[in-house]
């Protein structure tokens, strides 16, 4: 138990909830910035700059409360987090320009979106720390 | 580097669970430092030393 008076697992499941919170309502107000002009304000601009705002604040929020998460973990899950993020970062910078090179080299016509750099990231991530969660883990209490 | 906190813990009949709650980490983190995966930080060595009533050098040796 730390000065919170919480214990090391309620902090935690309190931490990862309030960033579920926020990793909501970025999706849910990018959602709403996204569709809006077409479906729900006919492309009236102040509206459109209002939604993204408002995105964007919450997605700092949304950071905030992921920092205040990583901050609440112990040191190895911090550092199994870090070298995720390594790993990613890397993998991300690597493969992003090798695949730059390869389009501008006209070897492949694949019509390339930013969402599929994210997705590249998250599942990168992802399997980094599952496989870094399998050589660690964990053959039961001894 | 090695350690004892596998016989301490089994001699104070503590569980990991009940380790990783009194030193404030996660039960993972118990369990890889018992196996040698993971050295822990020196404040969490402290931590641990002072739990069980001893210095850090009879809880971790170096190998």
């Amino acid at each position: 138990m730390n000065q919170t008076g919480l214990t090391f697992k309620q902090r935690n499941k309190q931490n990862t909830l309030n960033l579920a919170k926020w990793t909501s309502a970025w999706v849910i107000t990018l959602a709403i910035a996204s569709f809006g002009p077409h479906f729900l304000w006919q492309e009236q601009a102040i509206f459109s700059v209002v939604a993204i705002l408002i995105n964007v604040v919450v997605g700092i929020m949304m950071i905030l409360s992921n920092k205040r998460q990583l901050q609440g973990m112990d040191e190895l899950q911090q550092r199994m987090h870090l070298n995720a993020m390594a790993i990613t970062l890397g993998a991300s910078l690597v493969f992003g320009l090798a695949y730059s090179v390869v389009q501008s080299s006209g070897l492949i016509s694949f019509k390339e979106d930013i969402s599929h750099l994210v997705l590249f990231m998250g599942l990168t991530y992802l399997v980094s720390l599952l496989m870094m969660n399998k050589q660690l883990n964990d053959e039961g209490e001894e | 580097m090695k350690n004892r906190l596998k016989v301490l813990r089994a001699e104070h009949n503590y569980t990991q669970a009940k380790l990783a709650e009194l030193l404030d980490v996660s039960r993972q983190t118990i369990n890889a430092i018992e196996k040698g995966k993971f050295d822990p930080s020196l404040p969490l060595a402290f931590k641990a030393a002072r739990l069980f009533n001893l210095s850090i050098e009879e809880i971790f040796q170096d190998e």
